[in-house]
Parts: structure tokens; sequence; C-alpha cells
């Protein structure tokens, strides 16, 4: 069929017109940057903090040494993986006993740590002070750090504080046996006092690194206390997990351009889909903690299914069921999501946020497990006016937009 | 007869337009209806209760009003692609009383039950 002249220019203009209604003109660009503003989005460079290059060095040859565990089978590493975006790519972590890296350590025998291994992506920055699920360290509102260990360990850096505790937690790097039971699960917390010299031992013994740290310090090898070992996985944490370059901020400070499914993801971000209320701020977390409806996978820190969260710190009942607002640097790399990994997709735990429901196979539950959920639901910090109601195409699209947090 | 044929292409056009199109704008009347009343009510709680919380809550409605600016484009391209104020119109009331239930239908269920 051979169209006339007057019949292509219609054509023509018809295809023109039905294209330009799906770009995205420059008031939604101008907006989302705007918005990104508004909520203290920073310039990577601005957020980092300096660190020491000789501590980072040996810092990594700690990090991934699994001498630094009781049992010299498990490392920061075995949890912390590159691949997984700085976490295990598992729903919970399996620490001592488990081998190898991801699926392979669920085949391994490993003990399950009943918590989502956390990635470190900001951990050392400007203004990070609250540390794992349940805020077990921070710095209170006099600046000074809190933790179960602060008369063990004092700094004023809360990412040195952090830093310890993994190597003294049963199941995560010290192995639950019998004689663990005997003799180091006390009431006590001065037991890690203990526990911490030992490990120290234990280095100057099989290892050089007693000996390299006390030269870097400038201190005799037998004034090597932990403290030197953990600040100096901090400089290395601060090192490799900096908050690089992102097609976001590239965007909003470089005038880069982004998909129009990603700049609508922004904007119901910052908007409709209220998500900026808690992600906001530098690392996209406010920091604090809120009890989501989520579902609880495996046994939870308070067996049976049940993970009180925060309240297993303070022992605060308005604390019960809450976690702290998870950052979402590169969080497109490390799923599952959830303090208890429940969820396999950004779109999957977008959609839990608000609509809890849907994804539920209510046979899969018994009635403890029904009534847990309920008290989550009645403990979630939405009012009935601040509950989205967002269609599939803007989950989609505030996927799109948490891509844009990515970076190598 | 050619004013009757000058017209008469219209039905078809309009029928591939509506066609393509009017799912998207469906949505768009209910995206628009939804950030404006999302609005009144943050704009509702600040004046009960001027606080952070509430302040960023309306920070956030006043965001989500670009939905209504989508809306508008839309319905002005429809426009210009040649649909009227009454098929647009037409297309509104559809989604608005897309949960409605024909009399009929109850009348049906309730047979349903008694049976």
């Amino acid at each position: 069929m051979r169209l006339s002249k007057n019949k292509k220019i219609y054509l023509f203009i018809f295809f023109i017109i039905s294209s330009s209604l799906f770009a995205t003109d420059e008031v939604y660009k101008s907006l989302l940057k705007k918005a990104a503003l508004d909520n203290d989005f920073e310039r990577s460079v601005d957020i980092n903090l300096p660190f020491d290059k000789n501590l980072s060095e040996i810092g990594k040859r700690l990090f991934e040494d699994k001498a630094l565990s009781f049992n010299s089978n498990t490392s920061c590493s075995s949890c912390h993986v590159d691949r997984f975006g700085s976490a295990d790519g598992l729903p919970v972590a399996f620490g001592v006993g488990a081998e190898g890296e991801g699926k392979e350590r669920i085949k391994t025998n490993g003990k399950i740590v009943p918590r989502n291994a956390l990635p470190l992506w900001g951990r050392g920055g400007k203004d990070f002070h609250t540390f794992f699920w349940d805020g077990r360290v921070f710095v209170d509102e006099n600046g000074k750090v809190r933790s179960q260990i602060e008369n063990t360990v004092e700094s004023s850096d809360p990412l040195i504080v952090a830093a310890h505790l993994p190597f003294v937690a049963i199941r995560e790097m010290v192995e639950d046996n019998e004689d663990v039971s005997k003799n180091l699960k006390k009431e006590s917390i001065d037991i890690t006092a203990e526990l911490y010299q030992q490990l120290v031992d234990k280095l100057s013994n099989e290892t050089s690194y007693i000996k390299e740290l006390a030269v870097l310090y400038g201190v005799e090898e037998n004034e090597v206390t932990f403290n030197h070992i953990a600040t100096s996985i901090a400089h290395f944490i601060r090192d490799k997990f900096s908050i690089k370059k992102t097609p976001f901020e590239n965007f909003v400070f470089e005038d880069s351009p982004l998909s129009n499914d990603a700049i609508m993801g922004g904007i119901l971000f910052y908007g409709k889909a209220k998500c900026s209320s808690c992600h906001t701020g530098k690392y996209f977390s406010d920091l604090k903690f809120y009890s989501l409806p989520f579902k609880q996978s495996f046994f939870g820190m308070n067996g049976f299914g049940v993970d009180y969260g925060k309240y297993n710190m303070t022992e605060n009942n308005d604390d019960l069921y809450k976690f702290r607002t998870p950052p979402l640097y590169n969080v497109e790399k490390t799923a599952p999501y959830s303090h208890s990994g429940s969820y396999n997709t950004l779109q999957e735990v977008i959609i839990a946020h608000y609509d809890p429901l849907r994804d539920l196979n209510f046979e899969d539950l018994d009635y403890k497990d029904r009534i847990e959920l309920i008290k989550r639901i009645k403990n979630s910090p939405f009012k009935v006016d601040e509950i989205p109601t967002l269609s599939d195409t803007e989950i989609n699209q505030l996927s799109e937009f948490l891509k844009t947090l990515t970076f190598d | 007869m050619g004013f009757i044929l000058g017209n008469i292409w219209k039905i078809p056009y309009k029928y591939i337009v509506i066609k393509l199109y009017g799912e998207d704008y469906k949505d768009l009347v209910y995206q628009c209806d939804y950030v404006m009343k999302d609005h009144y009510l943050a704009k509702s709680k600040v004046m009960l209760e001027p606080n952070e919380e509430s302040l960023k809550n309306l920070e956030q409605a006043e965001y989500s009003l670009i939905h209504c600016h989508e809306y508008d484009k839309f319905r002005k391209k429809l426009l210009s692609l040649g649909l009227d104020e009454i098929d647009l119109s037409y297309l509104g009331l559809e989604i608005i009383e897309e949960k409605q239930i024909d009399i009929n239908e109850i009348v049906d269920i309730h047979e349903i039950k008694q049976k």
C-alpha cells in the first residue's frame, strides 16, 4: 500500500506526539534534584572519613584471616563477601562451622546466626552513629559511644567498638560447644576482656600480626591489645567500604542522565511512597528504629520464630520488634532483605512495607506465626494516612531508582 | 456526503487512540485524585499537629502533586491527538465508578448465598 505525502506527514506527527507522551521533562528532573537535596543527600567525597593506609593494609589481612576466630574457621570475610555487596547472599548468617561462600555455607553444617548479615558500605563514614540491626553500638546524645562492652572497650569511634563485637559473638565467631557453655557463657560482660586477651595470645602464638601491630602503633609487643586489632580492621572498613560515586550522585550534581523509570521512582521515593520518612539523609537511613510488619524467617533471636529486635538491647517494651532503618547504598547487591532475610527481591521488600499481606501464604502460618504478625502490624509506625497506595508499575519504578544507588 | 465521510473516520480513529492510551489516562486520573486527597490530609494534619513529622509528610505530599502535572500533560496530549472533552470525561467516569456494583449483581450474589 502506497501512502500519499500528506498521510505520511500526518502519520509522522502522530508518532512524534505519541512518543512525547512518555518523555520525562525537565520539571521531573528538577523536582527530584530538589527533593534529594532537601533530604540531605550529599556527595560521596563529603561523606567519607580519612583512614591510615598502613593500618588499612594490615586490617585487610586481619579481616580475611580465620585465625581471628577461636575455632580458626571463620573470618570477617566469611560473611562479608564482595560478590554479595559485602553481605553474604543468605537470609540469615551461617557462622562457625560453615565453609565457603553464599549457599555453600548452608550445606556445611554451620551454626545459624538468626539475623541477616549486614553490608558494610558507609559504616566508617561521617555521622554513621548506630550499628547493627538492634543498635547494640550507638553514640548517645552526649557524644559517648555506648555498647554492651563499654566497660571493656573505650573508644570515641563507634566503628572501632562495633568491630570488636563479632569476635566474641557465640555462633557467629565463637563455637557454641560444651566448653564454651561452661566457661564463657556467663551473665557478666567482663568475660569479654578475658576473651579478647585470649585472642591476642592466640594470634601471638600462631601469627606475626602482634609483632607487626607493635611496630605500626609504636608500642611494645606485650602492650598490643585487641583494640589495636579492631582499630586496624576499622581503618580497612573505612577504606574498602567507603561510599563511592553513584549514577544518582552524578544525576544530582553533574546532570548525568537517568532513565525515566528511575526518575519517576525517585520522585515516588521522596513523595507519594513516603520512603524518605525513614530512608533519608546521607546514607538513605535516619538510623532510627521501627517495627515493620515483615515476615520472620528462621527461629529468630528470641526463638520460636520471634525476634524482639532493639528490645533485646534496651528491655524497653516500646522497642519491641524494632530494627534500625537499613542504609540503601548498593542495596541492589545485598539481597535477601530484612532483618531475617525474608524477601528475595527489591520489589518484594518494598511491597512488604505497606502491603504485608500480599505475598503471605496463610496456610504456611500457624496460630503463633499469625499472632506474632498481628503484633508487628500493630506496632507498625505508619498511621492510616501515611500508608501509600502503589501500583506494580510504581513499585518497579522505585526499584529502578534504588538501582541508581549502586557502585562498584 | 463529504461532511459525513469527513467525520465518520473519527470513530475508528478515536477508538484506536482510546484503546492505546485510555488505561494510562484512567490511571493518571486516579493518581492525581489520590495525591490531591493525600495533600489535603497532610495539610489538615499540619494545622492540627504542627511538628517535624507532619511537616515532612506535607513536603512529601507536595512532591507527589507532580502526578497531577503528569495527568494534565497527558490530558492535553490526548486532546491534541483528537479526543474531545466528552471522550475524556467518559474515561474519567469509568475509573471513578470502577467499583460500582450493578444492582443485578447484588441480587445475583444474594441469590447465590440463599442457595
